[in-house]
């Protein structure tokens, strides 16, 4: 290291020390407030982690509803305290485990949720009225969800969880047979309004960040491309004014990827709770600051962790959990140390929870509340990162929102160019990662386990299922339900209420997104622009 | 045959070797004796032919080993071996920081327990009660 | 209970099962507030008097300007085998991985101040380097370049073994002609330690005490480069004290050495530069980042208001750290990377000099390649890939760390003065106060542990078969029977080849000595190069000051002495 000028990971400049003149403008009501109190800057809630430890809540799924069940029996009893569904490949395209366009798809990345009947084993047992799931969909499956604890006795009104929906991580993997962004976003706000209704204390929205991260933004671009999300789907509300903006943006929760700058992953946070604040009240006028607080769930970068000396992930997984603590954030998935590898093994699985654990219980960063809140470095950065993203918001807005610039293939250009840059980055050393292109031994100091589960057999056990349920429904019952939802989606009714009694009568998921999809035609993603 | 009610298990604590940690030592006199057994403390530096003569002369029920050395597989061997050539059925218990790979070797000198860091109180205390019963005074 | 029963135990429990916080104290017991610190809460603190910029007096914010963006912090590894090839080799692999500082440790039995061929050396010998003579520590020196390694002696916590060590390297150097003058490294040679955690019966204190003055003051004139002492407060919290106890006792002590050499003539210009400590890192992430910015400011003043040092960089406290040994549990061995990483990163973000790691399985065994291989990779991760290092003291201005900076070095300073009360830390180290002091913290933490109030995952919490475990390699030793007897051999061999007369009129000349108030080094150092063993040096200090010459009373003082 040098004494000239250096930057953190998002290129900003960094001072060899920073003192009270560089915070000597801040002004602690306006700039950080009390925790729990506007603009949340030190944290949404009066006593953050003595009052209640952030959720452990690791994004899993694999096989079947049947093998995932008991996954999730078991990391709930090594104390995980939250669940999260990972739908395979399959239910993320939206077709059923029998068509032969995904014979190869069942089971992979994640577990198959064909219908009602699906999500009542992958859940049985488990008590979901008491702990909170993320389902990393948009809509289908979660009516599923509440349709499966209606059935088994659980008040809607006081159930709790998140639906995914968000448009940045779907549009970035390329999922095929998607409506296209305006069709997205259509059903996204269709989803928030209805679920604001029935499910008041679920999180109808989720926007994500992780993906596009993952692949080479900066801390800044991240939040920029987070909000500007966000940013339409209320404006979307705005337009169609059917729900008050308080009830529809009381709810928005999100999701970020925490990276390897310590210090700047952790301002990213506390200055995401300012800009959310600011966009909902100054912006919006929404009155009631309940409604503008941040909550987030953090993951562990993927990226980071490399394939070479395995082991070291569990000190960079264990950093970012951290950062994400003293970042402020509600829920956090630590990876597994292994994810460059294969999936969470047992042994991976568990030492992503211990570490959790050990930074909640024997550290005692949970002690106190937002404890590096008044560093001049922290709060400087703070106010760095707030002051690019809000450049970045404003840079995608003029382009006609994050909807608009999907359509026109802008964010795909940006996820193509941003991986190639930053591998040149770590080709030429820009980037040091310990193992890979500094320090790297030449020959692997120990092997992991490995753990590769062979999901052929899920696509019988599926098809199987499915045959099953076509026989047992009631036909009359469920066409009519299907064609009522098909309406639906054709004009410019909120969907979900439809959607509801389809799935109840065993309408399919794949049935369900024929007929989300078809109304808006599948959307060629703007690749090769 | 006498029964147990009302008659305490004489334990012996030692260390043998250079081992210079103590405090792990200290803390087993204490719960043992809180758990109502008599407790005599050789202090560190002991060899196995000291630890051998103070075990005879006590007449202690159990010998409980502490050491947290390299050298401890062989103490904890010469010291068993030792007490069963001099035709004595006082029981030999080891911890500390136990080697898995020593652990057969252990076994077979007739070491038992080998209770590493984080063993619990009661896990001790069980397992010296049940080999004394055993072995000492014969009850079933 | 089964898995299925434990399922069925925890899928019952009540949604609030979520770890709500069980303690909310810090290590050494301050209640923070229930809601955030504020400006309100450090309203005291003047930022020129109190905290300074980096490099600044009173170097709260690090000792150097500009921190780690010029210079990382000293990375060690102390890594030694039971033969010196083996040490050699590890050494090299270590250094290549990035370590810079060759530590030379020494075993149990230099420790108890023992050779080879005591009795109760018998299986304890040939684990370390065992330098019984002075040749022994060339042949492991063999090939380093003096004038430029950083030696440590980071003896297994023995004052008397760091004065035989010092003399030793003082032989090597004089045999090779090398000018002790550019020799640098640092020695413990912290009686007091010795005295709070364990050795007061093996190690007299009046021993200690002159001994280290004596090494101190030959330090200071003849290996100017080479620091006198760092006195250990890792050892005390092994012990069982917390951060408040460790600040208090180390600093105290730290004075009373430099007191010691100034109370000899040396002027405290000469030692001022390069006053060491050694600190461990604490379990409390916030405590450890405190109590190392608490321990300079507190050293600043105390150098500039007691010592009357008027240069700035007189008074700087360079801080080494060690991750504990303590806090590695056995089960779930793989955790432990977690704890050591959160620990090493709190003592970076306290600006520490020199970072020293534990490792993840020693708890089973010394440590392997592997896992050395582990905390070299997760000191490199620390330095090149989190960016912490980029600007000095990233954590200052914040409220709650400057609130416990200021709360640690006012409850330490109330331990000092209810010491200096007592009439100073030589007298409650020598009249078993500060013993008690200490047994008094370590029980109340393993009471802790016991009740569960102080959570060690996976051992009195979430604890699951250690069948679960992942099989750790453990370090393959040499063939100890061959090891041992060689050495046995060897030292036999080497007792009777020597020039028995010079050994003798060295030793005895030293044991003279001893009730004179020269200093014993140049001495010792005769006594090494005439071939006298350490335990026969040992042996002769002890039977100048009125003890028995074996350490532990098993055998008589050897007949050529007589």
């Amino acid at each position: 290291m040098q004494s000239e000028q250096l930057h953190s990971a998002s290129g900003i400049p960094i001072k060899a020390i920073y003192t009270p003149e560089d915070t000597k403008d801040l002004d602690y009501d306006k700039d950080l407030g009390l925790a729990g109190q506007p603009p949340f800057t030190r944290g949404p809630y009066p006593t953050m982690y003595r009052g209640q430890a952030w959720t452990i809540r690791r994004l899993s799924g694999f096989n079947t509803p049947e093998d995932s069940n008991k996954l999730y029996k078991e990391e709930y009893a090594l104390g995980q305290t939250g669940f999260s569904v990972a739908p395979d490949i399959s239910t993320a395209i939206g077709v059923d485990a029998d068509n032969p366009m995904v014979e190869y798809e069942i089971g992979h990345s994640g577990l198959p949720l064909n219908s009602i009947d699906d999500v009542e084993v992958a859940f049985d047992g488990l008590p979901i009225d008491r702990v909170s799931t993320y389902l990393a969909e948009r809509g289908p499956i979660t009516a599923m969800y509440f349709a499966n604890a209606e059935k088994r006795g659980i008040d809607l009104k006081q159930l709790r969880g998140t639906t995914a929906g968000c448009m940045l991580s779907w549009a970035c993997l390329n999922i095929p047979k998607q409506p296209p962004p305006k069709g997205y976003l259509r059903y996204g706000v269709d989803f928030i309004e209805w679920c604001s209704e029935v499910a008041p204390k679920w999180n109808p929205i989720c926007h994500d960040s992780y993906n596009p991260r993952d692949l080479g933004l900066n801390a800044f671009e991240e939040l920029g491309l987070l909000f500007a999300a966000a940013i339409d789907f209320v404006e979307e509300e705005k337009r169609r004014g059917r729900v008050p903006l308080d009830r529809f943006v009381r709810r928005f929760a999100f999701n970020t990827a925490a990276h390897n700058d310590f210090f700047e992953e952790i301002a990213k946070l506390r200055a995401a709770r300012r800009i959310w604040y600011k966009i909902v009240t100054d912006r919006y006028k929404v009155q009631d600051p309940n409604c503008a607080k941040f909550r987030v769930h953090v993951q562990t970068s993927g990226s980071t962790h490399t394939a070479q000396e395995p082991y070291n992930n569990l000190v960079r997984i264990a950093y970012q959990t951290l950062t994400a603590v003293l970042g402020g954030a509600q829920s956090i998935h630590a990876n597994g140390y292994d994810e460059a590898v294969c999936l969470p093994t047992d042994q991976s699985m568990l030492l992503s929870i211990r570490t959790e654990q050990i930074a909640a219980l024997e550290t005692g960063v949970t002690n106190t509340i937002d404890p590096l809140g008044g560093s001049y470095y922290v709060e400087k950065l703070t106010n760095e990162v707030e002051e690019r993203t809000w450049e970045y918001i404003k840079m995608i807005e003029d382009m006609g929102g994050m909807a608009q610039a999907m359509q026109d293939g802008w964010y795909h250009r940006l996820l193509r160019d941003k991986p190639i840059e930053r591998q040149r980055k770590i080709d030429s050393g820009e980037i040091p990662i310990v193992g890979v292109n500094i320090f790297r031994s030449e020959k692997e100091p120990y092997k992991v386990p490995i753990f590769k589960p062979d999901p052929a057999g899920s696509r019988e056990i599926q098809a199987e299922k499915l045959k099953k349920l076509r026989q047992k429904r009631d036909k009359k019952k469920h066409d009519a339900a299907v064609k009522r939802m098909v309406d639906a989606c054709n004009s410019d009714e909120n969907v979900y209420p439809s959607v509801f009694e389809a799935v109840k009568a065993y309408a399919t998921t794949g049935e369900v997104f024929k007929a989300q999809v078809d109304a808006y035609g599948e959307w060629p993603y703007p690749v090769g622009l | 045959m006498e029964k147990s009610e009302g008659k305490k298990i004489r334990v012996l604590v030692a260390k043998p070797g250079t081992d210079s940690h103590y405090k792990g030592a200290e803390f087993l006199c204490k719960i043992l004796r809180d758990a109502g057994m008599e407790v005599i403390y050789t202090g560190r530096y002991q060899t196995s032919e000291m630890i051998m003569n103070t075990a005879i002369a006590e007449d202690v029920d159990v010998v409980c080993l502490s050491s947290l050395a390299w050298s401890q597989e062989r103490y904890y061997t010469e010291v068993a071996k030792m007490l069963k050539k001099k035709g004595s059925d006082i029981c030999v218990v080891g911890g500390g920081i136990i080697s898995k790979k020593a652990i057969p070797k252990l076994k077979e000198a007739g070491v038992s327990g080998l209770y590493g860091p984080g063993t619990p109180n009661e896990v001790i205390i069980n397992h010296i009660k049940e080999r004394v019963k055993k072995e000492r005074w014969h009850e079933k | 209970m089964t898995t299925e029963e434990k399922q069925k135990k925890t899928l019952s429990l009540d949604r609030t099962r979520r770890p709500g916080i069980i303690k909310t104290t810090t290590e050494s017991g301050f209640e923070p507030k229930p809601t955030a610190y504020n400006q309100d809460d450090i309203k005291n603190v003047n930022y020129k008097r109190d905290l300074g910029n980096d490099g600044e007096y009173p170097f709260t914010r690090g000792l150097y300007q500009g921190m780690y963006r010029n210079l990382l912090w000293v990375s060690a590894q102390a890594l030694t085998r039971e033969t010196a090839e083996k040490s050699r080799r590890d050494r090299e692999v270590v250094w290549a991985g990035g370590a810079d500082t060759i530590y030379l440790s020494s075993g149990d039995i230099n420790r108890t101040g023992l050779d080879p061929d005591h009795p109760l050396a018998k299986y304890d010998m040939g684990y370390c380097p065992e330098n019984y003579s002075w040749r022994r520590l060339e042949r492991d020196l063999e090939g380093i370049d003096l004038s430029t390694a950083i030696i440590t002696f980071h003896g297994a916590s023995s004052q008397q073994d760091d004065v035989l060590c010092v003399a030793q390297l003082a032989t090597v150097a004089d045999m090779w002609g090398i000018d002790k003058k550019v020799i640098r490294g640092s020695c413990i040679n912290d009686p007091i330690s010795n005295a709070a955690t364990s050795f007061s019966i093996d190690f007299p204190l009046d021993i200690g005490h002159r001994l280290n003055a004596d090494l101190s003051e030959f330090i200071c004139k003849e290996m100017p480069t080479f620091s006198p002492f760092a006195p250990i407060a890792y050892d005390l919290w092994e012990a069982g004290c917390n951060s408040v106890q460790q600040l208090g006792i180390i600093l105290s002590s730290t004075s009373a050495y430099c007191q010691e050499i100034v109370d000899r003539g040396v002027p405290f210009d000469m030692i001022g530069r390069r006053v060491t400590i050694s600190m461990p890192s604490s379990l409390d992430f916030f405590e450890t980042v405190c109590k190392l910015r608490a321990a300079r400011r507190m050293w600043a003043k105390i150098a500039r208001e007691h010592f009357g040092a008027k240069d700035d960089k007189l008074c700087r406290l360079r801080i080494a750290v060690r991750t504990p040994g303590q806090t590695i549990t056995r089960q779930q061995p793989l955790n432990n990377i977690a704890r050591i990483g959160f620990q090493a990163l709190a003592a970076v973000l306290g600006g520490a000099n020199a970072m020293d790691y534990a490792r993840h399985d020693e708890a089973y065994c010394i440590p392997s390649e592997e896992s050395s291989m582990i905390t070299l990779a997760l000191n490199h991760i620390i330095a090149q890939e989190t960016g912490v290092g980029l600007t000095a003291d990233p954590l200052g201005g914040s409220y709650y760390v400057e609130w416990l900076t200021n709360k640690l070095e006012e409850e330490a300073n109330k331990l000092m003065k209810e010491i200096e009360d007592m009439g100073g830390i030589w007298k409650v180290a020598g009249n078993g106060w500060l013993r008690q002091l200490v047994n008094g913290a370590r029980d109340e933490r393993m009471s802790a542990l016991e009740k569960g109030e102080l959570i060690q995952v996976g051992v009195n919490y979430f604890r699951q078969s250690e069948d679960k475990d992942p099989e750790i390699v453990e370090y393959e030793f040499e063939n100890m029977d061959k090891v041992q007897s060689d050495l046995l051999t060897e030292i036999k061999a080497y007792k009777q080849n020597r020039d028995i007369k010079k050994t003798r009129e060295a030793l005895l000349t030293l044991k003279k000595k001893v009730q004179t108030k020269e200093n014993l080094m140049p001495y010792i150092i005769n006594c090494f190069k005439a071939d006298a063993t350490r335990s026969e040096v040992l042996g002769m200090i002890r039977e100048g000051f009125g003890y028995s010459y074996d350490t532990v009373g098993m055998i008589e003082r050897p007949s050529f002495l007589k």
